[in-house]
């Protein structure tokens, strides 16, 4: 097996480039994972909490109650009271939203009230994230409206009535989660294994088609000629490196995933894991096919990069790695619905909501399985012809 | 000195990755976030949340709770009633309604719904009249079912504060229709909000990619001064050890690199801005005017950088070549390219470690640009550039140490 020694080595030498594609890859997707904080994993049901930012100018009893229940149900952010810092909270999103509350509102909301007049509007700035943003303002018009609605109806001090708005925040509807045999895969591994899209795909392509570039020179493709080693059996090796090189990062990919997410996957089934790490395994094979057909394409070293970073780069986006599809229009998805990233998320997804193990469950998630290998067989195909056309020419 | 800048340029714009990188994939980037994200919208969970209902018998007698819910739905008072014969989307709902409602005839069909991702959760009430909201354990905490728990929570509350008065101030409720009143201003909207427009451009979630991707072309054309570094250094490559025994003095041949550079990044970059402008709609605030200025000096920072990298004693082209790489993706990260985590982190840090911003060509090179496109003051503006030209001193400063006379004595 000397073209298989030969393969290795140059993929070996070309080492950094593991830690770029694999490493850097997957420590992203473990920090990716990381940000979605601990109500994505938490078994109870936890209320989002958005980031909101108060800016107090009254000061009076009711601005204080009104402050205080906004930091009791979000995030709360500190921004200064002046023009630059409000701009900048709004369009970094550092808060998703910033209340307002202006000198004397207090008392004017609780004399409108008692005149019947409409109170006085808060001001509010929504950044982009405005379902965030809606949610906290439907909190704070639900707060003042039920403190309007206590002084029309009581003669009692304000901070009798903000007493009484407070203790209603006590009440409210009960959320339960429904009650399922098995619990699917945890969120944060889901976007790990999302993020491993990109290290799978474009790292092997990358790595497949600079390590065994040297392979494709003319002056050694000619001495490999005239030796005893036939054409069939070149690229028989060639593809076992091409294999060995895929199984490497498919293995440190899921390595890393495994020994980051030990304690959560140690609570779901087996069969969950070991299904998600077969969807990767497939994803691998797509990899290496397209390794191959830019190894094929004979293509200079410094576009193989190009080629590589912008096809992981467009099937990781087409597969709701970096944004959810469900945010995107449908001819996003109709055109994502061509690429293997997206059936490749699709079975993650699915394992994600599983709530049992069933013949069903595998034979979907398998289905989807499928349809990765048949897009890593169709361009393996794709890389054969253009050998063969090669070679022909 | 002309012509040798005339010459870098030439050289530099035969050579395929330069082209690639530092010309059309920028541009290949910008049409990929066009394409992508040409109907997004981060706003869709505010209307038409699909909320699932199990309409049986106790549903049919929570009269309060189910005219509230279907009024959300735009639905016609009185439609939908316990009839409803397994899962049933409701007819004549408005667009623009808060929910979009799925009737289902038991809690099993609900379940199975909100399992399967159907609806973002469900509501039953029970025989004691009492709701519970169900949602799915894979997909807990969303903001679409706190909107959900927010309007029930208000319904629930009017109803406790009605008794909680009443217990307190019973005089209060003692006057003849003083509980219908109080009970429509719970369900009224005296005390509303007013959004305030404080931007020069609405902020867009998707528009934050577009600058980070400015910032991306800033480091990654860093590739071009280091070429041309390589090409005039001795001991770099072959081309170098012989420019560095001709006629004309290193220094000017590294003055000649280092400008053919300049200019290469900053048509580079000036090539963004006006595809961005042009094509994907940026305004810059309607600054674009002050766009050459910021390109200015990201083009000094790249070319301070590739320089630096290119005068590394000791380092072989691979792994040169690796640095840059690596640095693109790495200080990129912060500026926010790489999707929602990535704008969260570059978030943190500049709250929690805004030094580390600073420092980040990348983030500046961004910041630069978004702050001339959102802020009313041009001092924000300012102040990057400032940045971004302390940073590429300190570069530049490097690259000088590691460029300094060297004697190559024979061992």
């Amino acid at each position: 097996m000397p073209i298989v020694r030969i393969a290795c080595r140059l993929v070996r030498e070309h080492r950094m480039l593991f830690a770029v594609y694999v490493l850097l890859f997957s420590l992203l997707g473990a920090f990716a994972a990381g940000s979605l904080g601990s109500s994505a994993t938490a078994a109870g049901y936890v209320s989002a909490r958005p980031t909101v930012a108060v800016i107090d100018r009254d000061g009076s009893a009711v601005s204080q109650e009104l402050a205080s229940y906004l930091a009791d149900t979000g995030e709360m952010v500190e921004v200064d009271d002046t023009l630059y810092a409000l701009q900048k909270a709004a369009a970094n999103n550092f808060a998703n939203y910033v209340l307002i509350i202006p000198e004397g509102y207090g008392a004017e909301l609780i004399d409108a009230a008692r005149a019947g007049h409409d109170a006085p509007d808060l001001s509010c700035i929504v950044s982009y994230m405005s379902a965030s943003g809606a949610l906290v303002d439907q909190r704070v018009s639900a707060w003042t409206q039920e403190l309007y609605a206590l002084a029309a109806a009581s003669d009692a001090p304000a901070s009798e009535l903000v007493q009484m708005v407070d203790a209603a925040q006590e009440t409210g509807v009960a959320v339960e989660s429904v009650p399922t045999e098995e619990t699917g895969l945890p969120i944060t591994y889901l976007v790990y294994c999302q993020f491993a899209l990109y290290a799978l795909f474009g790292g092997i392509a990358a790595i497949v088609g600079t390590g065994l570039f040297s392979l494709r020179q003319t002056e050694i493709r000619q001495r490999i000629g005239v030796s005893c080693v036939a054409q069939t059996h070149f690229d028989a090796q060639v593809v076992g490196a091409i294999s060995l090189c895929g199984m490497a990062v498919w293995a440190i990919n899921a390595c890393v995933g495994l020994v980051l997410y030990r304690d959560a996957l140690s609570t779901v089934p087996p069969l969950f894991v070991q299904l998600m790490l077969v969807i990767l395994l497939a994803l691998m094979l797509v990899g290496m096919a397209f390794g191959f057909l830019v190894w094929q394409l004979n293509v200079r070293h410094e576009l193989i990069h190009a080629i590589c970073n912008i096809a992981a780069m467009i099937v990781a986006f087409l597969g709701g790695t970096w944004i959810p599809l469900d945010n995107m229009s449908e001819a996003v998805t109709a055109v994502a619905r061509f690429t293997p990233g997206y059936w490749a998320v699709s079975g993650m997804q699915e394992l994600v909501r599983a709530t049992s193990v069933s013949g069903e469950l595998i034979a979907s998630v398998l289905t989807d399985v499928g349809l990765v290998v048949l897009f890593a067989a169709t361009i393996a195909a794709a890389g054969l012809a253009v050998g063969r056309a090669q070679r022909a020419a | 000195m002309l012509s040798l800048i005339a010459c870098n340029i030439r050289t530099s714009l035969r050579n395929t990755s330069i082209v690639i990188w530092a010309f059309l994939f920028p541009l290949i980037m910008a049409t990929i976030f066009m394409t992508m994200f040409s109907n997004f919208s981060s706003s869709q969970y505010t209307s038409g949340i699909a909320l699932g209902v199990v309409t049986d018998t106790n549903w049919s007698r929570a009269t309060g709770l189910r005219t509230l819910v279907e009024s959300l739905s735009g639905e016609s008072s009185g439609g939908g009633t316990a009839e409803a014969d397994g899962a049933e989307k409701s007819v004549e709902t408005d667009d623009e309604a808060l929910f979009a409602l799925t009737r289902y005839a038991s809690s099993d069909e609900a379940r199975s719904a909100v399992l399967a991702g159907e609806v973002v959760a469900y509501l039953a009430v029970d025989s004691d009249g009492e709701p519970t909201l169900f949602v799915s354990p894979s997909e807990t905490g969303t903001t679409s079912q706190a909107i959900i728990q927010v309007v029930l929570d208000r319904y629930l509350q009017g109803e406790a504060i009605v008794q909680d008065l009443a217990e307190r101030d019973p005089t209060a409720l003692a006057m003849p229709g003083a509980v219908a009143a109080l009970s429509q201003n719970l369900s009224g909207s005296n005390a509303d909000t007013a959004e305030l427009d404080l931007l020069r451009e609405p902020p867009q979630e998707m528009g934050r990619y577009y600058y980070a991707l400015l910032g991306y072309t800033c480091i990654m054309c860093a590739d071009v001064a280091k070429t041309l570094i390589e090409r005039t250094r001795s001991g770099a490559s072959a081309l170098g050890d012989r420019c560095q025994v001709s006629a004309t003095p290193p220094g000017r041949q590294l003055a000649a690199a280092l400008v053919a550079s300049w200019l290469i990044v900053m048509a580079s970059t000036l090539t963004s801005v006006a595809y961005l402008w042009l094509a994907a709609g940026v305004s810059f605030g309607g600054r674009i005017w002050l766009t050459p200025v910021a390109c200015a000096a990201i083009s000094l920072v790249s070319c301070a950088f590739g320089a630096l990298i290119g005068s590394l004693p000791g380092a072989t082209p691979r792994v040169k070549d690796a640095l840059v790489t690596i640095c693109t993706l790495g200080l990129s990260l912060p500026a926010g390219l790489f999707g929602e985590p990535a704008v969260e982190l570059g978030n943190w840090l500049t709250q929690n470690v805004p030094l580390l911003q600073l420092v980040n060509p990348a983030t500046q090179a961004s910041e630069a640009l978004f702050a001339l496109t959102f802020y009313d003051s041009l001092v924000p503006f300012a102040q990057a550039l400032a940045a971004l030209v302390a940073i590429a001193a300190v570069l530049a400063a490097g690259a000088v140490l590691c460029m300094r006379r060297t004697r190559h004595a024979y061992r």
